[in-house]
């Protein structure tokens, strides 16, 4: 009887079949295969994968996920730091102005002006018909004042055009003019009228979903559509189309 | 350049990144590994061999040991390409096969006689015999014949007892005198 560590080949019942197995299996790759397989190895050992791979280890695991980890972290502290600021209106004019729009977008309130008083105070002349594109929301949306304080001199150069409260149909929100595009009314997640940035498929703010047209999903998870009238990549914001909310249609409100 | 230098002094050198030497030791091993691959019915056998050896480019330089020492590695690394393989071939047909469409499957214990159709030669009859084993089975009778280990370092290999190895060896050896026999006959 076969011993177990006597090799099996040796076997007299099936030591030969077992040997023409093992010639008929162990036929050296195809020239071609092969050629490919050391092309390969040779360009791990071009790019010095080999020792650094090696070299990484799991370290390199550690050391990737801290270079991802810190900046994340300080993006993170930073956002909330200014958020802080916004909320308490700490932040300087054109900054606080910036982040009360970009607030505004999803329905959170922050003081649109500086709680410093960098700005003058005193009332500016209402003028019909006024209004530019980016116009700052330098009131709180809640506010129906007609007067509005000093201008955003600081930021386009020219006076604000008095804020004209304009009546939304249907919305039962009013709002003062120059709400920049994109920017919600007070309900939260309110879109401006005549845009439709929260329409039902476009708004991408669902993870992965990409646009309203049919068969155009493609997109790795995540990544939305770009096109004008579909939201962009930032959180909240309703990338309505400049048209939906252009100046002309507000100031056509305004001057009816 | 390298020619019939021992196992030891190629992986010396190819640790040294010497492009040489894992070509000597690529044309030493793949036809074995690639057969051991056959053996254990790999889906791609060629493709998983060049898994193998990038595999050991990219960690030789952790390997210590003597030629013994490299050849159980190499066929370690085989192995779990292999498992790996059949687990991702598992997973595709449980994905794409829906079970009720297909026609009614022969048992796993197929007629052995059928299995040789158009086969000759005692080679197929191994091979018939063979694929009719347990995967453990198949693996040691392979390592054994093919990478030509011990007991003990078939062990290793598979990451077993050598006890486990040797009732599993006396099964498969069991196995393919019953199949072979049955083959003679028929």
């Amino acid at each position: 009887m076969m011993r177990d560590d006597e090799s099996l080949l040796e076997a007299d019942d099936v030591g030969p079949q077992l040997r023409a197995l093992r010639d008929e299996l162990c036929q050296a790759p195809p020239l071609g295969v092969a050629e490919a397989h050391l092309a390969a190895i040779g360009d791990l050992l071009a790019e010095g994968s080999g020792a650094t791979v090696v070299a990484l280890g799991a370290t390199s695991r550690r050391r990737r996920l801290r270079a991802v980890a810190l900046p994340v972290a300080a993006t993170v502290g930073a956002l909330a730091l200014t958020c802080g600021l916004a909320a308490a209106g700490g932040l300087p004019g054109p900054a606080q102005r910036q982040v009360s729009r970009v607030a505004g977008a999803v329905g959170w309130e922050i003081p649109g002006r500086a709680t410093s008083h960098d700005r003058p105070t005193h009332p500016v002349p209402a003028r019909p018909g006024a209004g530019s594109g980016k116009r700052d929301a330098t009131v709180p949306s809640t506010s129906v004042s007609g007067a509005r304080n000093g201008g955003s001199s600081g930021s386009s150069g020219s006076p604000d055009p008095a804020p004209v409260v304009t009546s939304i149909p249907g919305s039962g929100a009013t709002r003062p003019s120059g709400t920049s595009p994109g920017s919600s009314g007070s309900a939260p997640g309110h879109s401006t009228g005549g845009s439709t940035p929260a329409a039902p498929g476009a708004s991408g703010d669902a993870p992965g979903h990409t646009g309203a047209t049919p068969g155009r999903s493609g997109s790795a998870p995540g990544l939305t559509d770009t096109t004008p009238g579909k939201s962009g990549s930032a959180p909240g914001h309703s990338g309505a189309t400049p048209s939906a909310t252009a100046p002309g249609k507000l100031e056509k409100q305004a001057d009816q | 350049m390298h020619g019939r230098e021992p196992v030891e002094g190629l992986v010396a050198a190819a640790q040294a990144d010497d492009r040489d030497a894992f070509g000597a030791l690529y044309e030493r091993f793949a036809p074995s590994v690639l057969g051991y691959l056959r053996g254990l019915g790999v889906p791609d056998p060629e493709d998983t061999l060049g898994e193998v050896f990038v595999s050991v480019v990219r960690d030789i330089h952790r390997f210590e040991g003597d030629g013994d020492a490299f050849r159980r590695w190499l066929f370690t690394i085989a192995h779990r390409r292999a498992v790996d393989a059949h687990r991702a071939r598992s997973r595709r047909r449980e994905d794409l096969i829906d079970p009720r469409s297909l026609p009614d499957e022969k048992s796993a214990t197929t007629d052995l006689a059928d299995s040789v159709v158009d086969r000759v030669g005692l080679g197929a009859d191994a091979r018939a015999a063979v694929e009719q084993l347990t995967e453990d089975q198949r693996a040691v009778i392979l390592l054994r014949i093919i990478g030509d280990f011990s007991v003990a370092d078939t062990a290793t290999v598979l990451g077993k007892q050598p006890g486990a190895v040797k009732t599993l060896q006396r099964r498969a050896l069991a196995a393919l005198r019953r199949s072979l026999v049955l083959l003679a006959v028929s």
